[in-house]
């Protein structure tokens, strides 16, 4: 568990908005992408995703049918809503902006500063 | 992210909640499934991925309450959480719980009494349509009101700022025949406008015509005397001696205050039993040139946007006019004011000084409380500092203890309103007529909108006790010390010494005003030796109908009342008087011309009939010359000594003659003066006259008895009502229950601020009892050591008695100050009575400083009785 991150809770809302963005997808589909995604670096308790997504939920970020899953079972389905998806681009400016300028400041040179 | 969906979930959070759970479960179990499929896939037995997929879902418990708190709803939760808790430590401690409750519910009862006495009778309006409009006019000879029919009849012609005129007369001993009975009943003589101004609406019948002699029943007359018979309207029935139509019934809510002017201390109306047809008669001359008018009462209904000023004017005017037509003096002032007024006046300040009152018993139950609290605050600064480590924040705590103090002050205003009612119902049976208006008074929504309030307040005021006393706690601190078991507890004991001080201080002016209306009603019921009101059986006689026109007949009759009644076994004496009595105007023999009204020597004085009997009876004390006989030659008068200082001075009134009705009356003595119309009222100039030559249509029987006076009733009336069967004999009751209602008020304001100071009292006692023991439980390490150290246990119990009473004597000087301040506001509710009376200020004091003795000594006995040795091995 050395390599495991604590998760921060905004950067968990913004990989769940980030992974309902691509289609919509169950709560354990988000749970594999982010997995996935973070090449398995992040790693929180499976259950503790849902209160996260029905805070978005709550939010109008966004919001949830049910249907059918790849394996034939029933299952909720989150999809991003329109303020999702304004929220996910002004987030992921964000943490662009954020990491372009944590990268200059590990990159200076002793004689930049 | 419109409000509106999160609104939707929120609402569905809390009220739909079992359905989101079910909902949740559903899509979990889909999620753990999916987990255990791809478990087993990677190599797992079924068995181990069920419950490695469950591991790593965590506790599905904790997921539902954060998806709850995410919604919105999680304070819901915690409010009822602490809610729960606050009932369960209100269940772990009764004796806290009961104290604090039975303190509130007096604090918070008393006060919704005296609001709902004060909302009817001060603040709610009277049952006339438009009631502000309705005025009370009169016109004012010396202290008498009065109006005179010329006077109304002059208004009611000419009159233009009035859209009605209302002349009225009661008559309290009416007699009204049934099929089956004689039913004594109080009747209202209204003249024709009172049925608009009243807007009287029948239940059954209709309105008189005009000029039509005819009654309307009051609905409680209507189910007693007539069993609620329908058929009664429009049949004749008997009043007195005239035949007069039913006309109708009035239903139950019909109930317009009228009143009679009264002396300084209005005694309020009594319920009244039937509306009957009066017709203001214009007035009469005898044949011997003697004017004969009417007196009566006036209420009048002002027309829409006309101002009082305006009807003064209008009125004056009009009684100029009659004055100059006319040559019969009529009262020098005319006075209007509203109706409401000149109902309740004279109940404002009585009324106000019990609100204060109430107030401070109030007050004195809140400080009670928030020591209570104050004590369990420190008690549990333990707990509360562990809940403040593992998480709670202050305001979580502070949210804690309110919830906990509101949930006691609900439950206090509840008890509060079963003691309000309690209250209430007993001042209405015990002292109906104590306060005007009194019977309207009901506990309605207005009174649960006060006791909410007042709980509410008092929740404020008692919850933020303690959580002002923990917010400057730092929890580690208070962990460490609650451990060890030493708290600081000075400066809380300063707070609550404070506490009890105040209490002590508002009890001794509750005290002191209590002593007052003692000594005030003592004064007022002081009677003078050999003269026992209880021992007086009265009762009423009427004569009614054209048989009883001859005064030789009524006389006849008097007479043989009189022996027949003495001849009843038991009966010491009996006598003849009038209830009522009668005013009339002096006019000394040998004056060339009557006084004229605004001629200061001009003097009324109320006459009172009497036989030989009546001094007895009443005990009355001759001061000079003789008593009255039954065969006097010519009229003869005893006068009281206030009539013959104000009529005579220093000369001798005996052998005076006044000029009366057929003749002059000759004065045989002078009686000390007595209070017996209106034990209120100071002696008035009075005389009495033997009945033989001065004979009304009605008069009373008094007999002192000497058995039972139940019994004797009984026994008197029969006599009496055996003279002759058609002479009614009504209200028969014993003088000290007919003096009563005059005292009526005081008793009223005795039995509240009575009821209060003894409260107050107890209250106070508690407090210091509760803080001497609280400080004495904390200090039983200290007293262990003394103890061992070589003090005597006299000493310790003198230390913690020496505590309490410097309490007590601090507390009780500050509220002698405060005592001597508002004392004088109750001037007008004393009666013969100094508002700064030092005896009633040394006994008030002497009886809470003994209170105050009385409570710290049960503390002072359990500290004196500690043993060292255990008390030291607490450490």
């Amino acid at each position: 568990m050395a390599t495991t991150t604590e998760l921060l809770q905004g950067t968990l809302d913004l990989l769940i908005l980030k992974s309902v963005s691509l289609r919509p997808e169950h709560g354990y589909g988000i749970l594999l992408r982010i997995q996935q995604i973070s090449r398995e670096t992040l790693q929180i308790q499976q259950g503790s995703l849902y209160p996260a997504l029905y805070r978005l939920e709550h939010q109008g970020l966004i919001a949830s049918d049910w249907g059918e899953s790849e394996n034939k079972r029933k299952a909720k389905f989150y999809r991003l809503t329109a303020a999702g998806r304004r929220r996910l681009r002004d987030e992921a400016a964000y943490w662009k902006r954020f990491s372009e300028a944590i990268g200059l400041v590990l990159a200076a040179a002793p004689e930049d500063v | 992210m419109s409000p509106l969906p999160r609104l939707r979930s929120f609402l569905s959070a809390l009220f739909r909640r079992k359905r989101l759970e079910a909902d949740m479960e559903a899509e979990w179990r889909a999620h753990l499934d999916a987990h255990a499929d791809a478990l087993v896939a990677a190599g797992m037995s079924p068995a181990q991925a069920t419950r490695r997929a469950r591991m790593d879902f965590g506790d599905p418990q904790r997921w539902k309450e954060q998806a709850h708190e995410v919604r919105g709803a999680g304070w819901v939760n915690d409010l009822g959480a602490d809610v729960r808790y606050g009932l369960r430590q209100m269940r772990r401690a009764p004796v806290f719980t009961a104290t604090v409750l039975m303190t509130l519910a007096a604090g918070i009862g008393l006060n919704t009494t005296v609001f709902s006495v004060i909302d009817a009778v001060l603040v709610r309006s009277l049952s006339y349509p438009d009631p502000e409009r309705v005025l009370w006019v009169t016109t004012i000879d010396r202290d008498q009101e009065m109006v005179n029919a010329v006077d109304f009849l002059a208004w009611k012609e000419q009159a233009t700022s009035f859209d009605g005129l209302v002349a009225f007369d009661f008559e309290n001993y009416a007699a009204i025949y049934t099929a089956d009975n004689v039913v004594q009943s109080r009747v209202a003589g209204v003249s024709e406008d009172f049925w608009a101004v009243s807007g009287a609406r029948p239940m059954l019948g209709r309105l008189p015509l005009g000029g039509e002699d005819a009654v309307l029943l009051s609905y409680p007359l209507f189910v007693t005397a007539f069993h609620a018979d329908p058929g009664v309207v429009g049949r004749a029935v008997r009043i007195n001696a005239r035949q007069v139509t039913v006309a109708g019934v009035l239903p139950p809510d019909f109930r317009p205050q009228l009143t009679k002017p009264i002396a300084s201390n209005g005694l309020p109306e009594k319920a009244i039993d039937a509306y009957r047809t009066f017709i203001v008669p214009p007035p009469t001359t005898t044949p011997d040139g003697i004017t004969i008018t009417r007196s009566i009462n006036v209420i009048g209904k002002l027309k829409p946007d006309v101002s009082v000023q305006h009807a003064q004017a209008d009125l004056e005017a009009i009684r100029s006019r009659t004055k100059a037509a006319n040559p019969m003096p009529l009262p020098p002032t005319l006075r209007m004011m509203p109706l409401k007024e000149r109902i309740v006046g004279n109940a404002t300040r009585p009324l106000i000084v019990l609100l204060a009152a109430a107030g401070f018993v109030f007050l004195i139950a809140c400080a009670n409380v928030a020591h209570l609290f104050l004590g369990r605050a420190s008690a549990r600064r333990g707990e509360v500092a562990i809940r403040a480590s593992i998480g709670a924040g202050r305001w979580r705590l502070a949210r804690q203890f309110f919830v906990e103090s509101a949930l006691i002050a609900v439950a206090g205003a509840v008890a509060g309103l079963v003691v309000a009612r309690w209250s209430l119902a007993t001042i209405i049976s015990i002292l109906p007529y104590g306060v005007p208006r009194l019977l309207e008074t009901t506990l309605d929504g207005r009174a649960l909108a006060f006791a909410a309030a007042t709980a509410i307040v008092a929740a404020l005021v008692f919850g933020m006790v303690p959580v002002w006393s923990l917010w400057k706690d730092d929890a580690r601190g208070v962990l460490k010390q609650a451990l060890y078991g030493a708290l600081p507890i000075g400066g809380r004991l300063r707070t609550r010494a404070t506490l009890v001080a105040l209490e002590f201080a508002l009890t001794i002016v509750l005290l002191v005003g209590a002593g007052l209306l003692i000594k005030s009603l003592w004064r007022l019921t002081a009677l003078p030796d050999g003269f026992h009101p209880d021992r007086v059986v009265t009762m009423e006689v009427r004569f009614f109908g054209p048989a009883w026109r001859d005064e030789v007949v009524r006389r006849a009759h008097v007479a043989e009342a009189l022996r027949r009644v003495s001849a009843v076994p038991g009966v010491r004496a009996a006598a003849v008087t009038t209830n009522a009595g009668y005013t009339m105007r002096l006019t000394r023999d040998g004056d060339s011309s009557p006084p004229r009204p605004d001629d200061p020597t001009a003097a009324f004085a109320r006459g009172t009939i009497a036989s030989t009997g009546l001094a007895q009876v009443m005990g009355m004390h001759l001061v000079r010359g003789r008593w009255l006989t039954d065969s006097e030659p010519s009229q003869a008068w005893v006068i009281n000594e206030t009539f013959a200082r104000r009529n005579f001075g220093d000369s001798d009134p005996l052998g005076a003659r006044f000029r009366v009705r057929g003749g002059l009356a000759t004065v045989v003595g002078v009686v000390a003066d007595r209070k017996l119309q209106r034990l209120d009222s100071p002696a008035e100039p009075e005389f009495y006259v033997d009945y033989a030559h001065e004979l009304t249509f009605g008069y009373s029987i008094v007999a002192s008895v000497t058995i039972d006076p139940a019994a004797a009733a009984v026994e008197v009336r029969r006599a009496a009502a055996g003279v002759d069967a058609a002479v009614p004999v009504l209200e028969v009751r014993t003088l000290e229950a007919a003096l009563a209602d005059s005292i009526a008020p005081y008793q009223f304001n005795l039995f509240t601020i009575g009821l209060f100071a003894a409260v107050a009292l107890l209250l106070a006692s508690v407090g210091i009892y509760g803080t001497l023991a609280y400080s004495t439980s904390r200090r039983t390490q200290e007293i262990g050591i003394r103890l061992t150290l070589g003090a005597a246990r006299g000493e310790v119990l003198a230390m913690v008695i020496r505590q309490g009473m410097t309490v007590a004597l601090i507390g009780t000087l500050i509220g002698l100050v405060i005592g001597v301040a508002v004392a004088r506001v109750m001037r007008d509710l004393l009666y013969e009575v100094s508002p700064n009376d030092p005896y009633i200020f040394a006994a008030a004091s002497a009886v809470l400083l003994l209170t105050g003795f009385a409570a710290s000594l049960g503390p002072a006995l359990r500290a004196a009785s500690v043993q060292p040795l255990i008390a030291l091995r607490r450490e």
